[in-house]
Parts: structure tokens; C-alpha cells; sequence
């Protein structure tokens, strides 16, 4: 199933919770094959299994049946400390939320993953502005997430993920907290990072942002529908 | 006054009129580690305070250097011995009557202090819980971009660590200007010798604390930031994200 330019194949993954005495089954064979140049909506009701979908994807979770492969490593067999420092290199997460560290600035959160993979200082410096500038946000490098509107947070947020240069980009409800209009700004930045080569896998409940993918799969009780 | 003034001394009887005396010279100065600060102390020779004082073989309070080699304990033990009516003390017999006194007043002071240091780790440990229940889920989103668990814990650790430095220090700043305070107060106490000294600074007891305060701020950041970083990254996402 694994192509040439595929970066990651989820392969009848299946992911069990424990909640108290009770198990559940987040996902109950999920398949999906992410390629090169993908932008890829993952789409479906409130706990069908999205996020845990996406979580298998970029190693964040393991599954409990099934395999994922990224760039050919199977996710399931590294550690933990294996899966963050692949993460740190391949993975951009976007949060409904954002997640920004509150005292830090635009820049600075957007250093995080570069200082994390101990990128030096003045070369992690030059490349958060310079993606900071790719997202539109080139005269905000010095406000703190306060200081910011959420779609700015947000596209704070698309930047941080993109400062490794990873190969593929999470987002998980990117929208979720914002407006129609800051919605419809995400979605053309979103265009825009995959017609230049950037690989996106979006769980949405956004028609609209679902719309704009080149590709869409459904994912309903746990189980993927192209 | 110094060396070369002319004193005159005087007795006086308890109806405050003047007795016999005396025009001295002052031949030098001396500290008199056991007058209080509102005694003016004079030492004489024993044949002029006898003739001052019209009393030639009695005395209220002597004191006797033992020559070298002696054992003042042996002395004293010999002296009480043949002289019923006469208290006899050492100087060590002394030092360890006051050692004893304020062995009291030490262990109030270990006391408070081991309570301060409690409060210090409860109140450090509470603000680095609170502080990271309330960015739970900044911790999972951090994480879950791949910064390593060590690297959070420290961060968190560094912070709680930075509390204690900081606060430690203002305390320990501040603890040295209330003992300068409750020294005056204190040393200004009647029928007190001026040479008691009830706070006494010592760096290394000063080291010892601020230490003691650090690592109260390490064990109090470590334990919440160990906790909430030992939570599975899906699982504090899921409670943090709607």
C-alpha cells in the first residue's frame, strides 16, 4: 500500500481506552494513506474518532491493533523518547486551541521546536521570523498571544508547526474557536502552504475548510470512508 | 575620657548622700564583658577601693586568675570547700548556665524556622501546582510537538526553583534586619551584660538556610511537574481541548 511519496499509513489501526472499569474503542480499523503534497480533510461527527486518528498519525498516541508507518518506521515499535524527537523533526501540530505559551512572544513560541532541536540561536531566530513573515504575521513578531487575535494566535500557531520544516502538518480543529472570516484566512493560508509543498492532514468539522482539501476521508464509529 | 583624666569617685549611702572620696587617675580603659549597659564599672587596686569603701575584708564579687596548668573547676571545687557562704563559679560554669538558658530560646528558634521552611515548600509547592494545573494544556501541546519530558519537568522544576531563590533571599533579608531590630530591642533590657549577644549571624547558618529553601523549591516544583508530565500527552489533550 506504501507508495513512493507516501509519508504515513495507518493500516486497520484500532485504539482502545480505559475510562474507569470501562473500555473504549476510540477507533476500530482505520485506514489512510497520507502522500507527499497531500491536504488531507479528515472529516466526521463529534467523537467519531478524529483526533485519535490524527494523534496515530504523527505518533503523539500508539495503536493498540494495527500499524502506522511513518516514512517507512513503524510507529508502534519506537519509544517514547524515540517518537518525540521523530515529532520535533517531522511533525507540525495545530491545536483548536492554539496553545501559545502565554509569556512569550510570537517569535519566541515560535522558537520552541527550533530551541528544542537545538537549532542555534541566531539561525532559530532568522527562520521563526521568516516563517512568521510566511504566514502574514511579519509585524507581530514581538506581541504575546494577549496581545493577539485569535486568528493571529492561530496563524502563530500554523507557524510554530511549521519551524522544523516538518513533513507533514497535524491540525486538529484548526477553526474551532474562530470566526467565519479568520476561518476563510486559515483555509487560503492553508492553500497556500500546500501549493508550496507543504503536506496537511486537517480534522474539521468546517464544511467549508473540508472543502478546500484536495482530498477527504470520513471517519464515522471509528472507521474510515474515503 | 581616656588615659591621664582625673575621676573623682565617691560611696554613697542609700539615703544618696555622699560618704568618702577619692581623686583618681585614669591609668587606661577596658571592656567589662559582664556590666550592663547602665553599670559604669571602675576597677582599683584593693588597698584604695578598701580605704574608698571603709570595708577592709569584705567584697561582694571577686574574681581569681588561676595561675598556668591549673584546673579552674579543681580551684573552684577547693574554694567552695573552706568557704560556705561564697558562690563559686567558673567562667565555663557560667558560660554553660547561659548556653542552658538560651538552649530555650535556640530551640523556639528551630522550631519557627522549620516552620517557616514548611510553609515556604507548602506555599512554593501550591503556586508550582497551580501554575501547572492551569497550563496543562500547554504542557500536552508542548509535549506533544516532541520537547522531551526531562526538558518540561526542568523547565517547570527551574521555575519553582527561581520562586525559592527569589523569595528565599528576600526572606533571609529580611530575618537579618528583624534580628538587627529584636537585637536592639533586646540588648537594651535592664540588668543585661553589654556583651550578650542574643542573634548572632554566622554564614554558614545563613548558607544552611537559603540551601534548606532551595531545595525545598526543587522537591515542590519537581513533584507537580513529575505529575502532570507523567500523564499520557493524548489524554491531557483530550481534557483540554473541547
Amino acid at each position: 500500500m506504501r507508495g513512493r511519496d507516501t509519508i504515513v499509513v495507518a493500516r486497520d489501526v484500532t485504539r482502545d481506552y480505559r475510562r474507569g472499569r470501562t473500555r473504549v474503542r476510540a477507533l476500530r480499523g482505520a485506514t489512510v494513506e497520507v502522500r507527499k503534497g497531500d491536504f488531507l480533510a479528515v472529516t466526521g461527527p463529534s467523537g467519531s474518532g478524529k483526533s485519535t486518528l490524527l494523534h496515530l498519525l504523527g505518533g503523539v498516541d500508539v495503536a493498540t491493533g494495527g500499524d502506522v508507518l511513518f516514512l517507512g518506521e513503524d510507529l508502534g515499535r519506537l519509544s517514547v523518547e524515540a517518537r518525540a524527537a521523530l515529532r520535533l523533526r517531522e511533525v507540525g501540530l495545530v491545536f483548536q486551541r492554539f496553545h501559545l505559551l502565554p509569556m512569550l512572544t510570537a517569535i519566541e513560541n515560535v522558537e520552541l521546536p527550533l530551541a528544542a532541536a537545538r537549532v542555534p540561536r541566531r539561525e532559530r531566530r532568522d527562520r521563526a521570523a521568516a516563517v512568521l513573515e510566511r504566514v502574514g504575521l511579519a509585524d507581530r513578531l514581538r506581541h504575546r498571544p494577549s496581545q493577539l487575535s485569535g486568528g493571529q494566535c492561530q496563524r502563530v500557531a500554523i507557524a510554530r508547526a511549521l519551524a522544523n520544516d516538518p513533513a507533514l502538518v497535524l491540525a486538529d480543529e484548526p477553526t474551532g474557536e474562530l470566526d467565519r472570516a479568520t476561518s476563510q484566512r486559515v483555509l487560503t493560508l492553508f492553500k497556500e502552504l500546500n501549493a508550496a509543498g507543504t503536506t496537511l492532514v486537517v480534522a474539521t468539522h468546517d464544511l467549508e475548510l473540508a472543502g478546500g482539501a484536495t482530498r477527504r476521508i470520513e471517519v464515522v464509529d471509528g472507521r474510515t470512508r474515503p | 575620657m581616656g588615659p591621664g583624666s582625673r575621676l573623682r569617685l565617691g560611696t554613697a549611702s542609700e539615703f544618696g548622700t555622699w560618704g568618702r572620696s577619692a581623686s583618681v587617675r585614669v591609668s587606661g580603659t577596658g571592656d567589662f564583658v559582664f556590666a550592663t549597659v547602665r553599670d559604669m564599672p571602675v576597677a582599683l587596686p584593693l588597698a584604695d577601693l578598701q580605704a574608698l569603701s571603709g570595708l577592709e575584708d569584705e567584697v561582694s564579687f571577686a574574681m581569681i586568675r588561676v595561675g598556668g596548668g591549673a584546673d579552674p573547676e579543681a580551684v573552684r571545687a577547693e574554694i567552695a570547700g573552706v568557704a560556705d557562704r561564697v558562690e563559686v563559679v567558673t567562667l565555663a560554669g557560667i558560660s554553660d548556665k547561659l548556653d542552658e538558658r538560651l538552649s530555650y530560646f535556640r530551640q523556639v528558634a528551630v522550631i519557627l524556622g522549620s516552620v517557616s521552611l514548611f510553609v515556604a515548600a507548602l506555599l512554593i509547592g501550591t503556586i508550582t501546582a497551580v501554575s501547572v494545573s492551569e497550563r496543562l494544556g500547554v504542557i500536552a501541546a508542548v509535549r506533544a510537538i516532541g520537547v522531551g519530558r526531562r526538558r518540561v519537568v526542568g523547565e517547570l522544576t527551574a521555575e519553582s526553583v527561581v520562586l525559592a531563590i527569589v523569595g528565599g533571599g528576600i526572606g533571609i533579608g529580611l530575618a537579618v534586619v528583624v534580628a538587627g531590630c529584636l537585637e536592639t530591642i533586646l540588648a537594651g533590657l535592664p540588668g543585661l551584660p553589654a556583651a550578650v549577644r542574643f542573634f548572632v549571624l554566622r554564614p554558614e547558618s545563613l548558607v544552611t538556610a537559603y540551601g534548606m529553601v532551595i531545595v525545598s523549591g526543587v522537591v515542590a516544583g519537581l513533584v507537580p511537574a513529575l505529575r502532570a508530565t507523567g500523564q499520557e500527552v493524548t489524554e491531557l489533550l483530550h481534557r483540554e481541548e473541547p
